[in-house]
């Protein structure tokens, strides 16, 4: 009798403490969220995922040292190009580890680039079939790195890499969403200086690429060069020469080539390169003309650089 | 002979000294069962963390941050593993050999209210806590440091090869900077030690009632479980709540998350690890919530305990 | 001046026990066991007290009762006017548990210097007890052992030690020489006689009921819960129509004319039960024997 008279008090104050503590351990765990100082909370969905390592991981800090060693893991299906094993590795370290933006980058990478050059030469499957499983481990990429941005909106690191993946060349580069994507970047608080300089160099890279922007490409690396310092870079500069001989952009006060460069040594280096790339970018107006004008000063030529003159130049 | 007024004195309720010498009696009793030994294996795992070096993979370089991460995860994972057990066996362990070797009657046999002799055990098991994790928390700042020291210098020289701005220079290294050795390191031992206090707190009161180690052992480590979980179910019953529904798994919920700790909130090292500051508000609040769950615990055990025949 | 002091002076007896009654419930059958049923023992201040009856019978409920280790179902226990239930009860109270077990980890003056702490002592005077008690249960040699490597007898000897510690007025001791040889047997007994003489009023249990008839003023004999008997030794041992007389040096003359004596005087039914040499104690043989080989080593 005196032990189920303890048994009923001890409930009976168990349940009032409980009661009252409630609205308390909800507004601390709400604000613990939103700090990010726990992990997110998994769902019963992720944890059936998860299976017995969710029970594990529910006791701290124990997520991201299963995370680490799990990623550790995944060298193995990688080395082995088993995508779908990467994949689901991947998955599971992203639910225990979400705040984590390595294993988001990782997981991305493996499968916008890794996988998708991998699928993209299987000789085993035809070309349209190859071309589809391509665009598809892109989209599975991209899909990552959302999920990533959803989870983790006050990164800009997330921006920047998705950004950086929409605007790749060699994966289906989409030059407007890049743009937008970098665009949205720089409107995040306490950005980086070296985070601000390089997307605002991104957009002005990827904007070069739209033919029909170029007006708004010369805006951008007019500002860009007014910023000066690291501003300065070959792409803004180039820039800068190109639309000053684009038969559509309009240039209210073209510099000059030294106001642009700085030398014509310089000019004749960085025009080369532009040169160089010419086939994977956008046409280039009045390059080779400049070149060939520079090179007639011999003394600007550097003897070991042999390679103008063993380009084609007549195009 | 007579019996003068002197000689027998009135006992007060509670005594700081005599729990004191109680608890000093079951840390020296802990401490002779040879521990701590468990920092030599703690050392050792965390000289194995500081080895590992992750490859630069995706052309990124979050592999420095990588590497502190590990030094981090690694060392709280053993630090709540042992703080965990320790506060887990220690106090079931404690009271229910006492009853079997009937030590217990000697002491209750002399003027110690019991109260007293409930919180010198669990202040005892908590004293070897506190100073195993003190010691574990400069060892984890130690290894944490050294492999920082390292990073840093790896990195300035790197990126100084590259020809990297200054300023591009500085902000990369304040990324590394926020997974070196910080208050937050500290505060997240802390946490750790709060959730041993509930954990203890808990088995206590269990063992005042249970008629077995086995039992008690069991029955803590299941509540412990549930704990973790505590904070999905209120979520949970919360939100049902809000929405006006009522069913099975809602009113579960509800009695889970009223009858049941929630260990969640203190488990902020996972936080510190991805290198967030906590703010002394946010620990005043864990601190006094665990200090809440302690009084309730040890109170119900003392309720139980007083009666207890031996 | 508080209340349980006030109490105590006015307090005819140290221990008082009325109408003790205690049951036991089975957790899942439901059946009532009574250990004790309905114990009255009156015990004065300075008294040395022996319970006695065999296993089962009540003798360490009645104890516990008093300890406070169990809580009366009814009747009260009382120790100098205080109740056995609270707290302050115990300052007065030092209790040898049967086959006391003590912390292995700890040496025995650091277990003597635990209980002291127990009890509010410290420092020196608290040091200078512990000494005092170490010589006493001759165990000063093994001060420094830890208690795990203690023979039986040894713990027994701490187990009395902590029992003293405080200077209790009241003793409790439950087979205070069971598992102790018989030269710690006396002393133990020695001790007792000098503990009384102090004024300390003792209650013992103990099975070896030589002993107990050694030491004890009174005596109550329990069974099956209940007192069956209780009063002096004289009262309850003495074979009333007997009278002993030992002669030193008697030849056979003399026991012939006593022998015929006692026949002139056989109509009032007086005869001779018994006459024999008496005999030494086994215990006094062995106690004899090792003094007289400690004498000769040293």
């Amino acid at each position: 009798m005196a032990k189920l008279k303890n048994v009923i008090v001890i409930l009976i104050v168990l349940a009032i403490t409980g009661w009252s503590r409630m609205p308390i351990e909800q507004q601390l765990a709400e604000d613990l969220h939103e700090l990010k100082l726990v992990p997110p909370r998994l769902s019963l969905e992720d944890r059936s995922r998860l299976k017995q390592k969710a029970f594990i991981a529910t006791y701290g800090s124990l997520r991201p040292t299963i995370a680490a060693f799990m990623s550790s893991a995944t060298t193995r299906p990688h080395s082995n190009q088993e995508w779908d094993k990467v994949e689901d590795s991947f998955e599971e370290i992203l639910l225990l580890d979400p705040y984590n933006f390595h294993y988001w980058d990782m997981a991305s990478w493996h499968m916008a680039y890794n996988a998708a050059i991998d699928k993209k030469s299987d000789e085993s499957l035809t070309e349209v079939a190859r071309n589809r499983v391509f665009e598809r481990y892109i989209q599975k990429g991209k899909d990552i790195i959302d999920r990533g941005i959803e989870i983790n909106p006050d990164d800009w690191r997330f921006q920047n890499l998705k950004a950086n993946l929409e605007g790749n060349r060699f994966r289906n580069p989409d030059y407007p969403a890049a743009i937008e994507t970098h665009k949205q970047m720089l409107t995040m608080p306490d950005l980086p200086y070296h985070a601000v300089r390089q997307a605002n160099i991104r957009i002005l890279f990827n904007t070069q690429n739209l033919p029909e922007r170029h007006q708004e490409a010369y805006d951008i690396a007019l500002e860009l060069f007014a910023r000066g310092g690291q501003y300065r870079t070959p792409i803004v500069l180039n820039q800068l020469f190109i639309s000053n001989y684009h038969p559509l952009t309009i240039v209210e006060s073209p510099m000059s080539l030294i106001e642009i460069y700085g030398s014509e040594q310089n000019a004749l280096k960085h025009l080369r390169t532009l040169w160089r790339n010419r086939k994977q970018g956008p046409k280039i107006y009045g390059v080779e003309k400049m070149i060939k004008q520079l090179e007639k000063n011999t003394t600007l030529l550097d003897k070991k650089r042999t390679i103008y003159q063993n380009t084609e130049v007549n195009n | 002979m007579s019996v003068s007024p002197e000689s027998f004195k009135k006992t007060s309720f509670i005594s700081l000294a005599r729990i004191g010498v109680i608890a000093s009696h079951t840390f020296t009793q802990l401490v002779r069962m040879k521990v701590f030994y468990f920092l030599i294996a703690f050392v050792i795992l965390l000289w194995g963390a500081k080895q590992v070096i992750f490859q630069n993979e995706t052309g990124g370089d979050t592999s420095p941050e990588q590497e502190l991460r590990l030094i981090k995860s690694t060392g709280f994972a053993a630090m709540n593993m042992f703080s965990m057990l320790l506060a887990l066996s220690a106090t079931a362990l404690l009271i229910p050999k006492d009853i079997e070797d009937r030590t217990l009657y000697t002491i209750l046999c002399k003027p110690v209210p019991r109260l007293d002799y409930l919180l010198g055990k669990l202040l005892g098991v908590l004293a070897l806590i506190f100073v195993s994790l003190v010691a574990m928390d400069l060892v984890l700042c130690f290894f944490l440091d050294q492999k920082y020291s390292e990073i840093i210098d790896i990195q300035t020289l790197t990126y100084t090869r590259q020809g990297m701005p200054q300023d591009m220079i500085e902000a990369k290294l304040a990324n590394i900077n926020a997974h070196g050795v910080s208050i937050n390191i500290h505060l997240a031992s802390f946490a750790i030690f709060l959730k041993a206090i509930v954990i203890a707190s808990i088995a206590l009161l269990i063992s005042t009632f249970s008629t077995s180690t086995l039992f008690t052992l069991i029955l803590t480590l299941i509540i412990i479980v549930i704990g973790l979980i505590q904070s999905d179910a209120r979520e949970y019953a919360d939100t049902m709540a809000k929405f006006g529904v009522e069913n099975q798994l809602s009113k579960i919920s509800l009695m889970v998350a009223v009858f049941f700790p929630d260990l969640q909130f203190l488990s902020i090292e996972d936080g510190v690890i991805d290198g967030h500051a906590v703010p002394l508000s946010i620990m005043g609040r864990i601190t006094i919530l665990s200090l809440f769950y302690l009084a309730i615990y040890v109170i119900l055990s003392w309720f139980t305990f007083r009666k207890k025949e031996f | 001046m508080n209340h349980s002091s006030n109490h105590a002076l006015d307090a005819p007896f140290a221990i008082e026990i009325k109408d003790l009654v205690k049951t036991y419930r089975s957790s899942f059958k439901k059946e009532t066991f009574k250990a004790v049923d309905k114990v009255s023992i009156n015990i004065k201040a300075g008294e040395v007290y022996g319970l006695i009856g065999p296993n089962g019978s009540g003798k360490s409920t009645t104890m516990k009762a008093l300890l406070g280790l169990i809580s009366p179902t009814s009747g009260l226990c009382k120790v100098f006017g205080c109740d056995s239930t609270k707290v302050d009860a115990r300052s007065e109270i030092g209790f040898l548990p049967e086959n006391p077990y003590f912390y292995k980890h700890q040496t025995s003056s650091e277990t003597l210097k635990f209980y002291g702490n127990l009890c509010g002592m410290r420092g020196k005077y608290l040091n200078n007890k512990v000494n005092e008690l170490l010589e006493l249960t001759s165990l000063t040699h093994a001060r420094n052992r830890r208690l795990g490597g203690y023979s039986k007898g040894m713990l027994q000897r701490v187990g009395l030690a902590q029992a003293l510690i405080q200077n209790p007025k009241l003793l409790i001791l439950d087979e205070p020489t069971a598992g102790v040889d018989p030269i710690g047997s006396r002393e133990i007994r020695d001790l007792i006689f000098r503990l009384k003489e102090e004024g300390v009023t003792i209650f013992l249990c103990s099975h070896l009921l030589e002993q107990v008839q050694e030491v004890c003023d009174r005596v109550g004999i329990i069974f099956e819960g209940q007192m069956v008997n209780e009063g002096t030794l004289d009262e309850l041992t003495a074979i009333e129509n007997q009278h002993e007389v030992i002669l030193e040096n008697a030849d056979e003359g003399l026991l012939e004319s006593i022998s015929e004596l006692v026949r002139q005087h056989s109509s009032s039914g007086a005869k001779i039960v018994s006459s024999q040499t008496p005999r030494s104690s086994l215990e006094k043989l062995f106690i004899d024997t090792a003094n007289n080989r400690k004498n000769k080593k040293s």
